[in-house]
């Protein structure tokens, strides 16, 4: 068993006062360890959250078929860059799809393929082929581990708890590096999605036992890397944000975070919209990323959710235009 | 009072004395401070109040977490004695050691359902203990029995019973270990299912609420905007 050491309030002025003497010698908006986006892409998001910040876990939550994926996959070779730096790796914890599936949607969004479901029908353009291979030649050279379902899931299978031959110990044991015979250490970590992870089963005390998972992965954050968990949330505001109540009340996972992130894409929770909207959305749609954390506050990113190449990137609003925030809703 | 005594836990008779010797018949216990002075952890407090409270000897109502209304059952004031409703918990008790009713959940669903109010709560006070035998069995918990008083609190609000029943059923069927506070349990999960319950209720209001759409779509020509440039 590991033994706690006591620390002092005086350790912890001490350490207060080093960070505070390396902040003033290094002042910088991105105070994190790393960065999600590289500089240019994912901006905004980097300025808010501070980048990303040591021994945190983070949820991102969304409804089901929201992007949650495709918007973190779309990070990972961003942070492998600056992982390959430091000598460490970035480690996947993929239980939807196979490390195959995961990889080939990073790629594409890494090579901007306008209709990704062309790569398997063969029918990309001669652009696209050239860059799509570039990019899995990019991703190739970076340290990026899977842990991977061995078959994608579809829909319905991926919304069954513990539905992936994955358990927490094969997951803790990726994380710590003990499968790895080069033994890297991890620079930052994702599972993908905590639902599916075979400790849990249906007919057994769901709440508790996702709440002992979700403890048992921010452990494994604290002490080992950062590392941010998906999940789906069952119980979000249809048709306005979701709120943290809404993760913390449904599946206790977000009870566990250093951080939260809420996507949400309004447009997909609007009933009845005429054919002539639906025209209007066909290249894309606005989305929003809601973060609280502990320690570095809150804010919201704006989205646009390309929807041909099936990829966000942030939008750039202008100051004075007004994000459509739901109003609040009445809580009894 | 006293055919009581010989099934308390040393904790609990600790609790009662030191809440029989305040003499304040009605008393707010502040958890923290209450178990400092008795020496005791919390957790252990809180499982004593629930001990005296299953046996009617004091009315444990938590008005926080960490506060506690309790009320001394005395000798000239028996709270669990409440006329119209002792019959019930007599009929109740008689009934502890038989299995006769095939489907409590359904007496509790229909007592909701009677348009009497005082024989409408009777009936369902006698269904949520049925539920209550059916969950606790007698046999396996014979000091946790669900008295009239907490089966009133369970129904505090106008709640159904039929809602009740269900919640405990499922919460005792879903149990990974054995319950060893069936109060406290069961407290947890009506908890949980009321929190749900408004949960619920606030994502049908934030439905009705809805977003701005105007704004919505202003975005979505920005977007577009971006998305050619």
């Amino acid at each position: 068993m590991r033994k706690r050491q006591a620390r002092t309030a005086a350790d912890v002025s001490d350490q207060l006062l080093s960070e505070l003497e390396e902040a003033l010698g290094h002042p910088q908006d991105i105070f994190g360890y790393g960065r999600y986006g590289d500089g240019e892409q994912w901006s905004h998001l980097d300025m808010m959250t501070g980048g990303l910040q040591d021994k945190t876990l983070a949820v991102m939550a969304a409804r089901p078929k929201r992007g949650k994926s495709m918007l973190v996959a779309g990070w990972v070779p961003l942070i492998a860059e600056q992982a390959s730096e430091r000598g460490e790796v970035v480690r996947v914890v993929t239980l939807e799809m196979q490390r195959k599936s995961y990889q080939r949607r990073m790629a594409a969004i890494r090579a901007q393929i306008k209709d990704p479901m062309n790569i398997r029908r063969g029918k990309l353009t001669p652009e696209e082929v050239v860059r799509y291979k570039q990019a899995l030649m990019d991703i190739a050279s970076l340290p990026i581990q899977y842990l991977s379902n061995e078959e994608d899931l579809d829909e319905d299978e991926a919304l069954q708890l513990g539905n992936s031959g994955v358990t927490f110990k094969d997951i803790k044991a990726f994380i710590e590096g003990r499968a790895d015979p080069d033994g890297y250490a991890t620079y930052w970590w994702v599972v993908d999605h905590i639902g599916l992870i075979s400790d849990l089963t249906p007919d057994g005390n769901v709440t508790t036992s996702i709440y002992s998972l979700a403890n048992k992965l921010a452990n494994l954050a604290h002490r080992e890397a950062a590392g941010m968990v998906i999940t789906h949330l069952t119980r979000a505001s249809t048709g306005g944000m979701p709120t943290i109540e809404s993760i913390a009340g449904s599946d206790q996972v977000g009870r566990n975070a250093d951080q939260i992130f809420l996507l949400s894409r309004p447009f997909m929770d609007l009933p009845d919209l005429t054919e002539e909207q639906q025209e209007q959305l066909k290249e894309g749609e606005p989305g929003f990323l809601q973060f609280f954390s502990r320690d570095e506050g809150s804010g919201i990113d704006t989205l646009w959710w390309d929807r041909e190449r099936a990829t966000f990137r942030e939008l750039v609003v202008p100051e004075g235009v007004e994000l459509p925030m739901p109003k609040k809703a009445n809580k009894k | 009072m006293e055919e009581h005594l010989g099934w308390l836990s040393p904790e609990a008779s600790q609790v009662l004395l030191a809440l029989l010797l305040a003499r304040v018949p009605r008393t707010e216990v502040k958890i923290v401070e209450f178990a400092l002075l008795l020496g005791m952890r919390r957790s252990t407090l809180i499982l004593a109040l629930e001990e005296l409270s299953s046996l009617g000897l004091i009315e444990s109502i938590p008005q926080t977490p960490a506060i506690f209304l309790v009320t001394l059952a005395t000798s000239q004031e028996q709270p669990v004695r409440i006329s119209g409703v002792e019959v019930a918990e007599e009929e109740a008790t008689k009934r502890r050691t038989e299995d006769e009713s095939p489907d409590p959940l359904t007496a509790c669903r229909e007592a909701d359902s009677l348009e009497d109010p005082n024989l409408r709560r009777d009936r369902q006070i006698r269904g949520l203990i049925m539920v209550w035998n059916r969950a606790f069995p007698e046999a396996d918990y014979p000091y946790q029995r669900l008295t009239v008083d907490a089966a009133k609190r369970y129904l505090s609000g106008g709640k159904a019973a039929g809602d009740i029943g269900a919640i405990i059923l499922d919460a005792v069927e879903h149990a990974t270990d054995r319950i060893v506070s069936p109060r406290g349990f069961i407290a947890r999960a009506l908890a949980n299912a009321e929190a749900r319950a408004n949960e619920s209720q606030s994502q049908s209001q934030s439905e009705g609420a809805g977003v701005d759409t105007d704004a919505l779509w202003r975005l979505v020509a920005l977007g577009k905007e971006q998305y050619h440039a």
